[in-house]
């Protein structure tokens, strides 16, 4: 619903650059409340992870409102439109990171929650193929003799 | 502040390659689940703000020209045919817009996506035409999988899907026979989006009904008999209609 408002606005209200910032900024903010104040996911990691990336898209937010009302008030601001140029590069990179960070987390949680389970069946069917091979080797003395 | 910045971008900026294969490596992963896709769609807002008209710094113009808003793709590009996109007209397309190659015609806006959406379609109609013919639990079990991961997928698509249908209407030029096939496209899909959100509205609702009414039986069968869309109620908190929604309002 979000992705599709979103699109609404980015297609509609082109003319409008200043209140489609306002609207976006609108937008983030009743995500992250909702994620605060009803807390839907189940997972902790999750919901921490999906919290981040509504704090990062806010920031986003507030720079490139910050850019629209540069533009608004006819303000150059050469050397602000930079840092916030910077910040917004910076806020997409640490974004894509925090993804494959959570990723390589979880994998890390579930080797250290099932290692043990997962090395103990490969421990299992290494000693059960040595007694069948013991079984071989047994049956072959016990044919010979 | 401003060199912290800088230095930062720069060290960040060095390895560029190496997060774009990694934000791949997530989409393919995350767009499984209901949860990682949310976060991906989140992420769509860097590729979105530059189609606002605003005075962005260089370093930052030359950056969004590379952030994409397409994920169902990851990241391989199939492109219309050439004659279709010498022959459309795209006077009527606003700046913006143009500006990043967007044409006034819906399909060869979308053409990767819809390509890649109609082999995922396909590919689920031979399933389920195997599980039909053969009625074996383990295949269910794959069809559901699969059709929950096209469910996300789909979801990844309605965004774009409602802006290219939008600049088309505002664009359109009725004077070649693909003007007019991709309008009724349009127009198809968009009636698919807004079956697909009644579908998934119902379906909670009926999710809730059931788990206020206290009927343990009834939940089961509902969550047995959904278990190929249970990408859209899953994974969530179902203390409330709201919570549960949750796939919903952040797709």
């Amino acid at each position: 619903m979000r992705d599709f408002a979103l699109s609404i606005v980015i297609s509609l209200l082109y003319k409008y650059p200043y209140i489609q910032t306002i609207i976006m900024l609108i937008f983030n903010g009743v995500m992250l409340s909702y994620l605060l104040i009803l807390r839907p996911l189940i997972d902790f990691l999750d919901s921490l992870h999906q919290l981040i990336c509504e704090f990062i898209v806010f920031g986003v937010n507030i720079g490139v409102l910050l850019l629209a009302s540069f533009d608004e008030n006819g303000v150059e601001e050469k050397q602000n439109r930079k840092e916030i140029g910077s910040f917004l590069i910076i806020a997409n990179l640490v974004f894509n990171f925090l993804g494959l960070l959570v990723m390589l987390t979880k994998l890390g949680i579930f080797i250290f929650r099932n290692g043990k389970r997962l090395f103990a069946k490969t421990k299992k069917k290494k000693n059960s193929t040595r007694r069948n091979w013991s079984k071989v080797v047994f049956r072959r003395r016990f044919d010979e003799k | 502040m401003s060199s912290f910045l800088n230095n930062t971008k720069n060290a960040l900026s060095g390895g560029a390659t190496a997060i774009k294969i990694a934000t791949q490596l997530v989409n393919v992963v995350s767009s499984k689940s209901s949860r990682g896709f949310a976060t991906s769609v989140s992420g769509k807002i860097f590729a979105l703000i530059k189609f606002l008209n605003i005075s962005y710094p260089y370093d930052l113009e030359i950056a969004l020209k590379t952030w994409n808003t397409n994920f169902l793709t990851l990241g391989f590009n199939i492109e219309a045919p050439e004659a279709w996109s010498e022959k459309v007209n795209n006077e009527n397309v606003p700046d913006i817009f143009g500006k990043f190659y967007v044409s006034s015609n819906f399909l060869i806006n979308l053409w990767s996506n819809l390509i890649v959406a109609l082999s995922l379609v396909f590919g689920f109609l031979i399933l389920y035409l195997f599980e039909w013919l053969s009625k074996k639990e383990s295949l269910f079990k794959f069809r559901a999988s699969y059709q929950n991961f096209l469910w996300a997928q789909n979801y990844s698509l309605y965004g774009d899907l409602v802006y290219y249908t939008i600049i088309e209407y505002e664009s359109i030029h009725f004077d070649w026979s693909l003007s007019f096939i991709s309008f009724i496209i349009g127009v198809v899909l968009l009636v698919c989006l807004f079956g697909s959100f009644y579908f998934h509205l119902r379906l909670i609702y009926r999710y809730q009904q059931a788990r206020k009414n206290n009927d343990p039986e009834v939940l089961k069968n509902l969550v047995r008999r959904n278990e190929d869309s249970s990408v859209l109620f899953g994974d969530f908190k179902d203390d409330s209609f709201l919570s549960n929604l949750f796939f919903f309002g952040f797709s």
